[in-house]
């Protein structure tokens, strides 16, 4: 295993990779790594897919609420959210386990790092949505490319300031994820939604 | 829909997914280091994810009606439960890795009881009618899920009554 002394990036590989997969830095930067605690590999694997699994089912049950809530079913879209809660308790000792959650200032390094990975992502993804054909997928790609960049920004800003004294109020778009910070827009940038499609961030 | 995008979207939704559960907990890490603005901004970000997460669930066509959805979950859950995690479980424990062994412990128990409620509410709904539920508690530590008062100490953890959130 390995862990990028640039971005903090933990490989699970057992074969040295040429660059680190997160944020492309070359393979002197990867020092040999030991989760704390955590001997053999298969383990490891099985934490890492445990913590993506929950996750899912995390955010799949979100989904799930509000179309429940939707079709008039409210208990049905609480027992939904309920176990939301849960599975994230459970990806959360996943990850901490993985040795995925440091202290705040190599947190914000490694959102920063995964952010602009993401938004190299989606361009091919775009690309490809368009050669099938898939114009509907192709614009929700695009609304997360868009996004993550300036979420990148956010964190870069945050590991300047660490925002120790600033106040900010945040809202974000319910329809593209756009996190405007400051004050609500009257449209979103991004997407065009209404004033009413954000959500404020207590 | 053709393959490639398909996949594409699945990929997407597992990685925008992880970030959102990723973020929030570094919010709560920000939380404890006594920087709430930092936290605040990790939770608007995880809000963000979550609605690129959702964007990429829908269009893979995967949100239907409330029946379907449920059907969709107790698979969900019982893969989790037969096979899934006794195998981490089991593995963990060959590895004589005490944390993963109970990590795994944790969420399998309150896999069962998820999957039993699901199938609960599918047949309600199936009878045309809504599940009914009192309150629902879950335990921070180990997400052990309950209808009802907060026990003394969850009963698969052992963490203490303050440790359940009650679900809005």
């Amino acid at each position: 295993m390995w862990k990028c002394t640039n971005c903090h990036h933990v490989e699970l590989a057992t074969d040295k990779p040429e660059h680190c997969p997160l944020c492309g830095a070359e393979a002197e930067t990867l020092a040999p790594h030991q989760v704390p605690g955590i001997k053999g590999t298969k383990t490891l694997k099985n934490l890492k897919k445990g913590f993506i699994a929950e996750s899912q089912a995390h955010l799949r049950n979100l989904a799930f609420a509000i179309r429940a809530e939707q079709e008039g079913y409210r208990q049905v879209a609480r027992l939904f959210r309920a176990v939301a809660e849960a599975e994230g308790i459970h990806a959360f000792n996943h990850l901490r386990l993985l040795g995925g959650v440091s202290n705040t200032q190599e947190n914000l390094e490694s959102a920063f790092e995964r952010e602009n990975l993401a938004t190299n992502s989606y361009p091919q993804f775009i690309k490809e949505a368009n050669e099938e054909d898939n114009k509907h997928v192709a614009t929700i790609f695009s609304y997360s490319r868009d996004v993550e960049r300036g979420h990148a920004k956010l964190y870069e800003r945050a590991l300047e300031h660490m925002l120790g004294d600033v106040d900010t109020e945040y809202y974000v778009c319910g329809v593209c994820g756009y996190v405007s910070d400051g004050e609500l827009p009257d449209q979103c940038p991004v997407c065009g939604a209404p004033k009413e499609a954000f959500k404020h961030i207590e | 829909m053709k393959k490639m995008t398909e996949e594409n979207l699945k990929t997407a939704f597992a990685g925008e997914s992880q970030a959102h559960m990723r973020y929030l907990i570094f919010a709560d890490v920000a939380e404890e280091e006594g920087r709430p603005n930092l936290a605040r901004m990790f939770r608007a970000i995880a809000y963000a994810e979550q609605v690129h997460a959702t964007n990429h669930y829908r269009v893979l066509g995967s949100i239907n009606n409330t029946k379907t959805n449920l059907q969709t979950c107790i698979d969900g859950e019982n893969f989790e439960v037969e096979e899934m995690y006794p195998a981490y479980n089991a593995v963990a424990k060959l590895q004589g890795e005490k944390g993963a062994e109970q990590s795994t412990h944790f969420a399998l128990e309150a896999e069962k009881i998820h999957a039993a409620w699901y199938t609960e509410a599918l047949q309600a709904l199936k009878a045309d009618s809504d599940i009914k539920i009192g309150e629902i508690r879950i335990c921070s530590v180990c997400g052990h899920t309950i209808e009802g008062k907060a026990p003394e100490r969850c009963p698969v953890c052992g963490a203490p009554r303050e440790k359940f959130k009650l679900v809005e």
